[in-house]
């Protein structure tokens, strides 16, 4: 039973890693790739790791993979947020079809603010 | 039964590593090259960890539990760096 239990979440975790990495290769800019490549990948080694745990059973892998799921769930999204700021900042190459973008106006009178600072 | 599907596990992480390497190489900007290789590096942890499986030897969710840090410092790193100039202020 436990055994089957392993074997599927292995096999789910191992799928989102490859759905992480299509999406890499097949989405139109940097955001939406840094979006898919973040979130499949949180998922897909978090449930290779939860599999670890389940094939082991002990309480030292336990706490370590426990511990590598706590890391990844808190540094994966601050990762992900710094490089998508930093690319914005670099110039926002977005997509064709984006309808919708939040951050433009925020920059626009953080750059006023600065330019005013300076003067 | 586990040992086929370990198998096809890292099969798959293996072909989702080459995917990334092509996005890395390609890449339009270069956040494009630093979220392919960020990638690249979860897909070794995933290959680690299964291994850690394979071979039953619990020492490899370890390298598993410090490469999730190390990655993280060397993105945020580039992060600073590209949007500022600088990583100290």
């Amino acid at each position: 039973m436990i055994e089957i239990l392993t074997v599927t979440v292995m096999f789910i975790g191992a799928f989102f890693m490859l759905v992480a990495s299509i999406g890499l290769i097949r989405l139109p800019d940097v955001y939406s790739r840094m979006h898919a490549a973040t979130k499949a990948t949180t998922l897909g080694l978090g449930g290779i790791l939860l599999s670890t745990i389940l094939s082991f059973q002990t309480l030292d892998v336990t706490t370590q993979a426990l511990l590598a799921i706590f890391f990844l769930f808190i540094t994966a999204p601050v990762a992900a947020h710094l490089i998508s700021r930093s690319a914005y900042h670099r110039g926002p190459d977005l997509f064709d079809k984006t309808t919708l973008d939040e951050y433009k106006s925020h920059v626009e009178k953080r750059r006023e603010l600065e330019d005013n600072q300076d003067t | 039964m586990i040992e086929v599907t370990i198998q096809i596990s890292i099969i798959m992480l293996v072909i989702s590593v080459f995917i990334a390497l092509y996005r890395f190489f390609k890449g339009p900007t270069t956040a494009d090259k630093v979220i392919a290789a960020d990638t690249i590096v979860t897909n070794g942890k995933g290959i680690i960890a299964l291994y850690a499986i394979y071979s039953g030897n619990k020492i490899f969710v370890i390298v598993v539990l410090t490469l999730t840090i190390l990655s993280f410092v060397g993105t945020t790193l580039y992060a600073k760096f590209h949007d500022r100039g600088k990583i100290i202020d």
